[in-house]
């Protein structure tokens, strides 16, 4: 907790504070060990604590070719904090080893040239306050007399002045305002709700009924541990939007497949989902799971395309759909096992015209664990609508999304183009440039 | 303010390094970059060394185009520098943080570090790093720059008045952050 008391003591005047800041010493202010001015010597003296090495600018100016260069540069001691004795109401805190060196610090005019002064020094050599007071330009913080031959004074080509846009006026430090990636809305890689791949709570194998692997989730699935037997009664799950198929008391000799998700289509006329086969040898033993992207279209009730067939030999295992009625208009034939696999047949939504009627074939081989999947090469066809792309090129604010810094060295670009398929998919590109060029020099002419 | 060696002296150095003299080159560096490193460590970067290199590899790329005296040079220099601080800043806020595998040295913690701590940099830094981008800014071409107000105005982009404003609001605050560090009961 901060004393009051203490605290009114301590504090200085905006006229104290900005000498301060000017260069006035403490104890030009009869304040010596006031911990406020003490904190303007300790960040004056702050400078050229460290002393940098230019061989990084100039190894990058020349190419590592620093011939010529004098390396005989001693290092820059720490400038002395405590105020000159003699101090005539300017700055001691300048006061630095080029005063040992012999070298004025009143006026700048201690160097005489490139070749005659000590490059060490230079900067410490600044002219005392009291020079800089005197100097044309007044520096009292509140009058700024037109100096003479000033260079920023009344050019018109002043780069500095008169930018409409600042790009570095209130630039939050995060997120950024311009940041591309914050908070589209249509950000094709933001969360999707209805993700076809996210998290599915509910195993579509339902708990196993037991046997030596019930609590193996890697042990390979026996005949007795099958769960997908006979007709498939597809639930819809209304968190997910998903359909689940419960263990069902069909014969062991079933192949299952079910519908796995259907999207919430982004346009009335699209659907799209993924079919979740699986495939069980005849006898129940699972081989696996194949997911069977497709897509839909036309306009067709969302909810009637809720249930997917899987057939056998003996025909339809079973078929279910929110509303009751069979999802699938066209029944696909059962293609009979020749004498070298099952093949299952998995017919998708035959929605309207001139929806995707897609039939995909699973050909199970005997004796192995790897379905293969005969489409498109054999029976499977898909025919997807055709779709036109409009492709338009927003424009976008330059002054949100542009940036252009004159002598900043930051410029900003921002390109948005929205590409919207007539189908399903909103595609954002959003490409962020960012570059930095040095300062136009020529800005600092005259 | 104009620079130690005079204003003949700069006008042979800055012809100097438009023609390529190295020495001329690093008596503009060893003029400035101290002070240069000094802004870049108070205001907060991390590599306040690497920032001065930067600053003069641009400036020295684009010197063939500079006409002008030393406190124009000295103002320009800060302009670079305070910019190239806000494009390092935008791309950290862009780049995840990576934790860092360095392990402090609890050898050094103790009372007497503490003690240091408060004449230090980092306390600066700190205290500084209270004020508002604007304020610090303003406060800091003043204060390490020793840049005229209508200097700063102009490399901060904004009238001489409302530099005032800022210098104004940031010092009474750098104050109250100050005492309320330093005054305890």
């Amino acid at each position: 907790m901060t004393d009051p008391d203490h605290a009114a003591r301590w504090a200085l005047d905006d006229e104290e504070l900005e000498s301060l800041m000017i260069g006035a010493t403490p104890d030009d202010l009869g304040r010596v060990g006031n911990p406020v001015a003490e904190f303007f010597v300790d960040a004056r003296n702050a400078r050229g604590v460290r002393q940098p090495s230019p061989d990084g600018a100039l190894i990058g100016l020349f190419g590592g070719d620093l011939a010529g260069l004098d390396a005989e540069i001693p290092e820059r001691p720490r400038m002395s904090a405590p105020p000159h004795p003699g101090g005539n109401g300017s700055s001691d805190l300048f006061r630095g080893p080029g005063d040992d060196l012999g070298l004025s610090s009143v006026g700048g005019s201690g160097w005489s040239g490139p070749e005659a002064a000590p490059i060490t020094g230079a900067h410490d050599v600044r002219p005392r306050r009291g020079a800089h007071d005197a100097a044309p330009v007044a520096d009292d913080g509140f009058t700024i007399p037109a100096a003479a031959g000033d260079p920023f004074a009344g050019r018109p080509d002043d780069p500095f002045a008169g930018r409409p846009d600042d790009p570095f006026a209130g630039v939050p430090s995060e997120p950024l305002a311009d940041d591309p990636f914050a908070g589209r809305p249509n950000d094709p890689f933001g969360e999707r709700p209805n993700d076809p791949f996210g998290e599915r709570p509910a195993d579509p194998y339902g708990p196993r009924p037991g046997g030596p692997f019930a609590d193996d989730p890697y042990g390979a699935p026996t005949i007795a541990d099958a769960p997908l037997r006979g007709s498939l009664l597809a639930e819809r799950t209304a968190a997910h939007n998903r359909l689940v198929v419960p263990p069902t008391e069909a014969p062991a000799t079933s192949v299952g497949a079910f519908f796995g998700q259907v999207f919430e289509p982004t346009t009335p006329k699209v659907l799209m989902g993924v079919a979740t086969v699986a495939v069980l040898l005849t006898g129940g033993a699972l081989l696996g799971v194949i997911n069977l992207p497709f897509l839909g279209g036309g306009g067709v009730d969302n909810q009637a395309i809720t249930g997917l067939e899987a057939q056998t030999e003996g025909g339809i295992v079973g078929q279910e759909s929110e509303t009751g009625e069979p999802a699938i208009a066209e029944q696909s034939s059962t293609v009979p096992a020749d004498a070298g696999s099952s093949v299952v047949t998995v017919p998708l939504p035959d929605v309207a015209t001139p929806l995707t009627a897609s039939t995909t074939t699973v050909v199970v081989p005997r004796n192995t664990t790897t379905p293969t999947i005969a489409s498109p090469t054999t029976e499977s066809t898909v025919e997807e609508t055709t779709s036109s792309v409009e492709e338009t090129t927003s424009t976008v604010d330059p002054s949100s999304t542009t940036e252009t810094t004159d002598p900043s060295t930051s410029s900003t670009e921002t390109t948005e183009t929205t590409v919207e398929e007539t189908t399903t998919t909103t595609v954002e590109e959003t490409t962020t440039t960012e570059s930095t060029e040095p300062p136009p020099a020529e800005n600092n002419n005259e | 303010m104009t620079s130690p060696m005079g204003e003949s002296a700069f006008g042979e150095i800055i012809d100097g390094a438009k023609n390529g003299d190295g020495r001329a080159f690093e008596h503009l560096y060893r003029w400035l970059a101290p002070e240069i490193t000094t802004f870049a460590t108070v205001r907060g970067t991390d590599d306040p060394e690497g920032v001065a290199n930067e600053v003069f590899f641009r400036a020295f790329q684009k010197l063939d185009r500079f006409q002008g005296r030393s406190d124009a040079f000295r103002a320009w220099i800060y302009a670079i520098t305070r910019n190239l601080l806000i494009d390092t800043h935008r791309a950290g806020a862009r780049r995840p943080d990576i934790a860092s595998n360095e392990v402090p040295d609890l050898a050094t913690a103790g009372a007497d570090v503490e003690a240091l701590d408060l004449l230090s940099t980092q306390r600066v830094t700190r205290v500084l790093s209270y004020l508002s981008d604007d304020q610090r800014d303003v406060i800091l071409l003043r204060m390490v720059g020793d840049l005229s107000l209508q200097q700063v105005s102009v490399i901060v982009d904004k009238p001489v008045t409302a530099v005032k404003a800022l210098q104004r609001r940031g010092l009474r605050r750098l104050q109250s952050e100050v005492l309320s560090e330093v005054v305890r009961p």
